[in-house]
């Protein structure tokens, strides 16, 4: 099978307000997959139903194939990163080594060692008196040290400086050395994702609005700015959503090449996933102006 | 599940500083010989163990180690037999202490130390037992309410019920051999049931 994960059919209800719905996911081997959305969008209900954190829900999910029930399977060839969840921090970076040494077959302690040492963090310091970037490092090099097939990680670069996330990016791109290795991770860091992932996966209010390569969708989308007068004058079809800002319209229009050829006297700038998600979330669409 | 017990086993020993220290004020303040002594290790252990709830809710541990394989299956097997390891070791120690200390004041009542270190045991297992349901469902802020609560609410029933009921002559002498065992069965018992009850409430637990 070349699928790291499927998803069918899986709805997860909170309350009223807040359903996750996800028909159909399909994520492939070897891919970098850059989840995005606004907080409370649905990313970490989405990670936790993958990981079984959450396990009441509809539908199916299947990681390497593998259904629920035989999950352990699985979980052996998946890395973690959560948001916020580790272990307890009164424990140590050699502590970690101890404990999972007993729980994954894999744990390859030479490997964490050497992660603790290529992030300068000392194996006898405890886990609480670590920075945030520093601990998210360490947990990083927890994900990786039982040598996954899959990584998932959950907001791994936020609360980060530049330069530590540039660091962790380039870790993901090293263990992407293998073919059969597969990240999904989730971030509202959207210029990460310009980096390094393959697919974007966007989420809004519990729904998948976009799922498309990250080429797709860069060469794809284009912003179009007008004045108000022009504004009048673009076709309503041709506007997915738009922003009235003080002194212009930010349009966002699709198949940017023939719109620049319909548009000849406007300029269509490139987009940024961070254009795409504030245009689509924030922006009016056309629904509102008929 | 090895890991899972090496992991309470760790924090409790990043704590054990603490436990030291408490168990010899403890120790100092019931030197006069009375059997405040006894209890003292196995209970401050098992409060010392409840503290691990904290830093797993505090660190959010718990949807951690549901990602780990097996880990929901595991991780109240592991909180039990953690438990009882550390409740049978400072038994263990109060035994040897209790020895050397009765040798020592030449005052040594072997079958009055078996009846002590009985009564910790048993007591030792009933907290856990209550204790574990009740934190995994709430917890452990909430569950400690609950279970002081439950406790209290026994104390008051026990006493209210002996107030009213003349207890037989063969209850009275339940530490014969034959009751010890009867005890022995049900503490054992309620301790199943406690262990199938977490179970029960973990696996539908969402986090």
């Amino acid at each position: 099978m070349n699928n790291a994960i499927e998803i069918k059919d899986l709805i997860k209800k909170y309350d009223d307000k807040f359903t996750l719905k996800v028909p159909k996911l399909t994520i492939t081997k070897g891919t970098i997959v850059g989840l995005i959305g606004e907080n409370g969008a649905g990313k970490t209900t989405l990670i936790k139903c993958l990981l079984g954190i959450i396990n009441k829900y509809e539908g199916q999910i299947k990681i390497f194939s593998k259904e629920e029930k035989e999950e352990y399977l699985a979980k052996e060839d998946i890395g973690v990163v959560l948001d916020n969840m580790f272990f307890p921090d009164i424990l140590k970076p050699k502590d970690i080594s101890i404990i999972m040494h007993d729980i994954y077959k894999t744990w390859d302690k030479n490997l964490f060692y050497n992660y603790l040492q290529k992030f300068n963090i000392s194996p006898q310091t405890q886990i609480k008196k670590l920075s945030t970037g520093t601990k998210k490092k360490l947990e990083i090099a927890t994900a990786l040290s039982h040598k996954p097939k899959l990584l998932i990680l959950d907001e791994p670069t936020s609360g980060l400086d530049p330069v530590v996330r540039r660091e962790i990016l380039d870790l993901f791109l090293e263990y992407m050395q293998n073919p059969e290795n597969t990240i999904l991770l989730s971030t509202h860091i959207t210029t990460d994702l310009e980096h390094i992932a393959d697919y974007i996966i966007f989420i809004n209010k519990g729904n998948i609005i976009l799922n498309a390569t990250r080429d797709e969708i860069l060469d794809n989308y284009g912003i179009l700015k007008c004045g108000e007068q022009e504004f009048n004058t673009i076709a309503k079809e041709d506007i997915i959503s738009y922003q009235k800002n003080r002194y212009d319209y930010q349009i966002l229009v699709k198949d940017k090449k023939n719109m620049q050829k319909k548009y000849k006297n406007f300029i269509i700038d490139n987009i940024t996933l961070e254009d795409l998600m504030v245009l689509k979330i924030k922006g009016a669409n056309n629904e509102r102006i008929n | 599940m090895k890991g899972l017990i090496k992991k309470d086993l760790l924090v409790i020993k990043s704590n054990i500083k603490h436990l030291l220290l408490l168990v010899l004020i403890f120790c100092f303040l019931s030197i006069d010989g009375n059997n405040m002594f006894y209890y003292i290790p196995t209970f401050i252990s098992t409060m010392l163990f409840i503290t691990t709830f904290s830093y797993d809710e505090i660190n959010k541990w718990d949807s951690y180690a549901i990602t780990l394989p097996k880990g929901r299956k595991n991780v109240v097997k592991a909180k039990y037999i953690t438990s009882i390891l550390i409740i049978c070791w400072a038994i263990l120690l109060t035994y040897i202490g209790g020895i050397i200390f009765g040798e020592l004041s030449n005052s040594l009542n072997i079958s009055l130390l078996n009846n002590n270190i009985y009564s910790c045991l048993f007591g030792a297992l009933l907290i856990i037992s209550l204790s574990f349901p009740l934190i995994f469902k709430y917890g452990v802020e909430r569950g400690r309410i609950f279970l002081i609560v439950i406790i209290f609410g026994f104390i008051f029933l026990i006493s209210l019920i002996s107030k009213y009921i003349t207890i037989p002559e063969y209850l009275k002498n339940i530490d014969n051999q034959y009751g010890m065992y009867i005890i022995s069965i049900i503490i054992l018992l309620i301790l199943f049931i406690s262990y199938l009850i977490s179970k029960k409430i973990y696996q539908k637990k969402e986090f």
